[in-house]
């Protein structure tokens, strides 16, 4: 990444809190107009993480840095009103005693535009979040989602330097999250702004980011585009918080570098093939102990077509018809397994015992 | 990627780190944002003044002698010297029977309220409010003009009835005085329960009834345990409020020589002052009311369960069928006796033209008013000084209130928590210690003029101020000012644009309140005034004790009226300034 585009660059970032490292240890650079998403627990760091960008919580140590300038570490910290941020909170923060205009505005009041400039700036960003004509309303007059969007609209209105976003979604009820998701991200490309967001959810991640930061306990444990992230997950960590895996306790069988794959022994008794990141797989020796990752989907039930990996007998322990695909609980030599079946078959519905194979290419090691 | 770090915070202990952090943070911000520190350093200042050293001075003077030397005599003179034991004995009786009293009366008050189909429910409500923001020493004026033993109405009425040839009540008895303060004390106990009723998801009634209880054991094997917390703060505010309150036993005690701890502070500060005596009585009063908090506290800790309150549902009122009335009369009695008598009584004394006339139209004159218009009394001179006085504690205090709220809920400063302890004791502290420990370190530069007053509302009056900005402050969500600060306003400019906005309604009912109780303070005004500077509760006692009891319900009935008018302006603000935050 070139230093001229770097909008923001964390270095070292450490938080604590009495004794627990809130934030332990996070460098991360975000590129300008870039959009990226800290995705996490509860409790892993990410809201501190982006507080400290804020300015409403000064570091212990490390460095941040927006557009190159050092804006806090260790010793001092930029106070909130000086860094040209715009920010949306999670319970929406729109003050109730002010009208939408008055919210909306007072950015622009505060940095002394013209009546005529802030009436224009005002008006085109209620446009951009789909809410005009609405300016004098009372915050309580209004739903959620509309309150949301006075949130967004009062926090770009400024053209801040970045855009930080707090679990903005988390309040909204299922449906109007989904639509929103959508929405975000459709902006988000159109004004082209930075933006630092926060979530827990992890479709919310893979919908509105350029890049995931997961992090687990004060540190990040993979940095990456969506689909890595999802489907070449770092660590067991990551495997099991983004989507739904099922984790295979495994050692090293054979390794089969230039195929980017291992052979994998289990539990499950004939070995089966997964791949595997080829740096990975270069410190992988036979015996070692690893963990294989296999999706739902990576898990093919009466396959007819001959396959790399052998077949498994697996127990049907529970079935369930879901509308667009049939969902299995398996029992593998006592061990449990997620399986989805991306087709209606009725006999599949009813059958106790059936076949299955890992796909080699999407079973992963972590 | 995530590397460790290691910063040399490590090596310190966890305390040692934090406490080091924030004095270092309190450097570096007090450079960057000078006003806000200004203003936090001279509220805290304040405080220290207002509290710190009076309570301070109190205690030291208790332990000297009037030479200066050390010595635990006067604390031996409490527990030897006659007149003292007995003023403390009494004031345990009180302490003892005006709750039992209060709970008697308050508690199933309040569940016929809240739970039942008790017809006239808000009119019960309204009264038992109206009979605790009546204060007692004007409600004693009215016992005194009904049940004083040779001249009382309902004695001559009692006696030419039944032809008795004594009054059957004296209310110059310790009697009375329980009596009259039970009248005035009980709404402390139903207020509290049926707060706590009404927050009580009924469900966990309907599920015992669900299960086979019957309504009334619903009532003892769940309510009640469920409300057991609010009985007993209910409870020690009364055991609080009985051990504190000066006016009704001052004018029931002196004329028959019953004296009770806070009427003897009274006396040893009135012929040659005997202030280390005083200060050693106070003790006493201190003690039993740390003692109070510290069993409600303990009590609080032992309880393992919490009610959740999320949703309430409303309450099925129990059904009480032809008892229902039985309840109503209950309720109508308790009223009758703590308002609706009393108060009547007042107005008609304050009309007639000499205390012992008959009750009849020809007697009834506006005379007795007149003191209010002629400089000669000492009447407006006081109206004019508890306007003041009232007016400017309510103001200041609002104020310093919502810089202690900042302090405690929106910063880091070490040592917050302190700011808290000492507002929530002084809450608790008696008015007639405070108002020794008052006088004590302010008499040589204050003694005679309204500051020493106004010094001492404002350090009885700060706990209301904390309470009320607490609870405003609570509503606004903190995201709610980081976001001005995001847009770019400063600290005060965000507390200017949002908190304090958004606490209007907080500030405005915490003043209002203020104003009330400042406008009828005695416990203090009593000994802290010198002739010029008398307070309107000062006047009536004044009137009492020479007599001119008719002059005295006179000025009662002002007060009660601006008591009660005050009150409803607070509870109307309360209820429209209902904004939706969050």
């Amino acid at each position: 990444m070139a230093e001229s585009s770097t909008k923001l660059e964390l270095r070292n970032l450490v938080k604590l809190f009495g004794d627990v490292r809130a934030v332990d240890g996070v460098s991360l650079q975000i590129a300008a107009g870039e959009s990226v998403v800290l995705l996490g627990p509860s409790g892993c760091g990410k809201t501190t993480t982006l507080r400290s960008v804020a300015g409403f919580i000064k570091p212990d140590g490390g460095e941040i840095l927006l557009d190159g300038k050092k804006i806090a570490d260790g010793n001092s910290s930029l106070p909130p009103e000086k860094r040209r941020l715009g920010m949306v909170f999670q319970n929406y923060a729109v003050w109730p005693h002010k009208t939408v205009f008055q919210n909306v505005a007072y950015g622009l009041v505060i940095a002394k535009l013209s009546r005529a400039e802030i009436e224009q700036r005002v008006r085109r960003a209620l446009e951009l979040v789909k809410m005009p004509g609405l300016e004098a309303r009372m915050p309580g007059e209004l739903s959620g989602g509309q309150q949301q969007r006075v949130a967004l609209a009062r926090a770009i209105v400024t053209e801040p330097s970045m855009l930080l976003l707090d679990e903005p979604l988390s309040n909204l009820d299922a449906g109007l999250r989904e639509e929103m998701r959508f929405e975000l991200k459709e902006l988000q490309q159109r004004i082209g702004m930075t933006t630092l967001y926060v979530t827990h959810d992890q479709e919310e991640a893979l919908v509105l980011a350029d890049r995931i930061v997961v992090m687990n306990k004060g540190k990040i444990e993979q940095v990456d585009v969506p689909r890595e992230i999802y489907l070449h997950p770092a660590s067991r960590f990551v495997a099991t918080f983004v989507g739904v895996t099922n984790l295979l306790d495994a050692t090293v069988d054979a390794v089969d570098a230039k195929g980017g794959r291992i052979r994998a022994a289990s539990a499950l008794g004939e070995p089966f093939w997964a791949s595997s990141r080829k740096d990975r797989l270069q410190t992988l020796n036979k015996g070692d102990r690893i963990a294989v990752s296999v999706r739902p989907e990576a898990i093919f039930v009466n396959g007819s077509a001959p396959a790399l990996n052998p077949k498994f007998r697996a127990r049907v322990h529970k079935s369930a018809f879901l509308g667009n695909r049939i969902d299995l609980r398996l029992d593998l030599k006592g061990q449990q397994f997620r399986c989805q079946v991306p087709k209606f078959d009725q006999g599949l519905l009813q059958s106790h015992e059936v076949d299955v194979e890992f796909d080699s290419e999407l079973a992963w090691v972590v | 990627m995530a590397t460790t770090a290691i910063d040399s915070g490590r090596t310190l202990s966890g305390l040692g780190r934090r406490v080091a952090l924030g004095y270092e943070e309190f450097h570096t911000t007090i450079r960057r944002e000078p006003i806000k520190y200004i203003v936090i350093l001279t509220a805290v200042a304040a405080l220290a003044g207002l509290v710190c050293y009076p309570v301070y001075l109190l205690f030291e003077f208790s332990l000297y002698d009037n030479a200066g030397k050390f010595t635990l005599s006067n604390y031996w003179a409490v527990f030897t010297r006659d007149g003292l034991v007995s003023a403390l004995m009494n004031s345990l009786i009180l302490a003892f029977f005006v709750p039992l009293c209060c709970l008697l009366l308050g508690l199933p008050m309040a569940w016929f309220v809240s739970r039942t189909d008790m017809p006239f429910k808000g009119l019960v409500r309204a009264f038992a409010g109206i009979a605790f923001i009546v204060p007692s020493f004007i409600a004693v004026i009215a016992w005194i003009f009904l049940l004083a033993p040779n001249s009382g109405k309902i004695n001559k009425l009692l006696m030419s009835l039944f032809g008795l040839e004594t009054p059957p009540i004296n209310i110059f008895s310790l009697e009375g005085l329980i009596f009259v303060e039970s009248m005035h004390f009980y709404p402390l106990v139903f207020f509290a329960v049926t707060a706590a009723l009404d927050n009580i998801d009924p469900s966990y009634e309907d599920a015992a009834r669900n299960l086979g209880a019957g309504r009334f054991r619903t009532a003892i094997t769940v309510t009640l345990p469920l409300v057991t917390p609010a009985i007993l703060s209910g409870l020690i505010l009364c055991v609080l409020d009985a051990l504190a309150a000066f006016g009704a036993p001052a004018a029931l005690g002196f004329p028959v020589n019953i004296h009770v701890l806070t009427t003897k502070i009274y006396t040893l500060l009135s012929h040659p002052p005997q202030l280390q005596l005083a200060a050693a009585v106070s003790i006493p009063i201190i003690f039993f009311t740390g003692l109070c908090l510290f069993v409600q506290k303990w009590w609080i800790g032992r309880t393992k369960y919490t009610t959740l309150t999320g949703k309430i549902g409303k309450a099925q009122a129990v059904e009480l069928g032809r008892w229902r009335w039985a309840a109503f009369g209950f309720c109508f009695l308790v009223i009758f006796f703590s308002v609706l008598l009393p108060l009547t009584a007042l107005v008609i004394l304050s009309l007639l033209n000499t205390f012992g006339a008959d009750i009849a139209l020809k007697n009834m004159v506006l005379s007795n008013y007149m003191i209010f218009f002629d400089d000669t009394f000492i009447v407006w001179q006081s109206v004019q000084n508890s306007m003041k006085l009232s007016l400017a504690t309510a103001t200041l205090c609002v104020l310093l209130g919502i810089v202690y709220v900042w302090i405690v809920e929106r910063t880091k400063i070490p040592g917050r928590g302190l700011v808290t302890f000492i507002v929530m004791i002084t809450f608790g502290f008696p008015a007639v210690a405070m108002g020794v420990g008052i006088l004590i370190g302010y008499i040589d530069w204050l003694y005679g003029s309204l500051w020493i007053i106004f010094v001492a509302y404002m350090a009885k009056k700060i706990p209301f101020a904390f309470i009320f900005m607490r609870n405003a402050i609570k509503q606004i969500g903190e995201e709610l000012e980081e976001a001005a600060r995001i847009a770019g306003a400063t600290w005060l400019r965000s507390v200017r644009d949002v908190t304090v906005p958004l606490m209007k309604t907080g500030i405005w009912v915490g003043w209002v309140l203020i104003f009330s109780l400042s406008l009828r303070e005695l416990a203090m005004s009593i000994f802290l005034t010198q002739p010029g500077t008398e307070v309107m509760a000062v006047a009536v006692y004044i009137y009492l004790e020479e007599g001119a009891v008719e002059n005295a319900a006179a000025i009662s009935v002002v007060i009660a009226l601006l008591s009660v008018v005050t009150v409803m302006i607070a509870r109307k603000i309360a209820g429209k300034g209902t904004l939706e935050v969050g």
